[in-house]
């Protein structure tokens, strides 16, 4: 499932089960490559929520979160955040993070 | 460097398998296909494991991590436990199965089966999908496509096993090997690893000295900080005996060369010596 976050749900979103975040700027070329990404494990593992985070509708939470680097992805398990990548990675090191979430 | 070489094993002389055989399942071509028609797609129950479903699984093992009650994983994803998924297709819904996973006896049942089905692709939908994939720019027909998935599953797997091989070659050349390691270039070594660990760290606001078994599993996914500070006391000697080898093989002087040098040799003699040795046979 691939929900759009703003700075009122996003606390809500992330509190339950298995959360991958991914900040994002809608003018950001790597921000694509993660979106098309993300897009591929939401078919692939529609039992992870994808949240995302566009930095313009939610400056605070990206304040609070010292983005200044986007695509900026953390990855939660039961609202605490369990690891965190920045950049365009593979979908390999998405992964990695997804089975951290979900089985470790 | 001020380590030495005292006898070094001829990579040459290591066997391999040098023809190998690659397949690229219909069913890999057709998910990728299907992703095209992802939006329509809906979610039925099945009785079946297939490849792709959604399936919770309850299961009975000794070890932790096969014990657990109501797991969602995606069969043949990988991602819970790539042994384990393998043997899933076919198995029934509620039907009891045993399996053997690296010694670990887990019994297990799958509870729910669900898979997406999804609508048949058309020119005209697989089209809109190229539009928004990049990778895929210049594809215009559904053949095309099957055809470039194909291609490029089967250049993946090339690289995966040239990488194997490499892998094989280096570790059995090292480990024939005999080297001479100096204390003090060990030493800076791995406090440069430990430096690097604590900079990953930072983020949990712990420090290596102060880790625990837990920290280590859920942070580096090594079961217990014996086993952690193992691997950090044998990485140093790994990157040295490396480095030597990669000067070695360059015909260069480990006494005028730092370990950045031989790293930035690379390692292109023995990647070429694979792509010249095996062959694909694509089946």
């Amino acid at each position: 499932m691939i929900v759009y976050a703003t700075d009122e749900t996003y606390k809500e979103l992330v509190k339950d089960g298995a959360v991958m975040v991914d900040f994002f700027g809608k003018t950001c070329v790597p921000c694509k490559t993660i979106a098309g990404i993300i897009e591929d494990l939401d078919d692939e593992f529609p039992f992870v929520k994808f949240v995302k985070a566009d930095i313009d509708d939610c400056p605070q939470t990206a304040d609070e979160f010292k983005v200044d680097g986007i695509p900026d992805m953390y990855f939660y398990k039961d609202g605490k955040v369990v690891s965190h990548e920045v950049g365009a990675v593979p979908e390999d090191i998405v992964k990695e993070n997804l089975a951290k979430i979900l089985y470790k | 460097m001020k380590s030495k070489i005292v006898k070094l094993w001829d990579y040459k002389s290591i066997p391999f398998e040098k023809n190998i055989k690659i397949e690229c399942p219909d069913e890999y071509v057709e998910a990728k296909l299907n992703a095209a028609a992802r939006k329509n797609k809906s979610v039925i129950k099945a009785d079946t494991v297939g490849l792709r479903d959604v399936v919770t699984l309850d299961m009975e093992s000794g070890n932790p991590y096969y014990n657990r009650k109501g797991v969602k994983l995606t069969a043949g994803s990988h991602l819970f436990d790539e042994e384990l998924e393998d043997i899933l297709p076919g198995k029934k819904l509620n039907e009891t199965f045993l399996a053997e996973i690296d010694g670990v006896r887990v019994k297990a049942v799958a509870t729910d089966i669900e898979r997406a089905v999804y609508p048949e692709v058309t020119e005209e939908i697989l089209s809109e999908y190229v539009k928004s994939k990049p990778d895929y720019k210049g594809i215009a027909s559904i053949a095309e496509f099957k055809k470039f998935v194909r291609e490029q599953y089967i250049e993946e797997k090339k690289q995966e096993a040239k990488g194997e091989i490499m892998q094989q070659l280096c570790m059995e050349t090292l480990s024939s090997s005999e080297f001479s390691y100096d204390d003090s270039e060990v030493e800076a070594i791995k406090a440069e690893t430990i430096k690097e660990i604590n900079g990953e760290l930072k983020s949990y606001n712990l420090t290596y000295d102060k880790l625990t078994d837990e920290d280590c599993r859920n942070i580096f996914y090594i079961d217990s900080l014996t086993e952690l500070k193992e691997a950090v006391d044998s990485e140093p000697k790994e990157i040295i005996a490396t480095c030597l080898w990669l000067l070695a093989m360059n015909g260069k002087n480990p006494e005028e060369c730092t370990i950045d040098d031989a790293y930035n040799l690379g390692m292109g003699f023995i990647e070429d010596y694979i792509k010249n040795a095996i062959t694909f046979e694509e089946v």
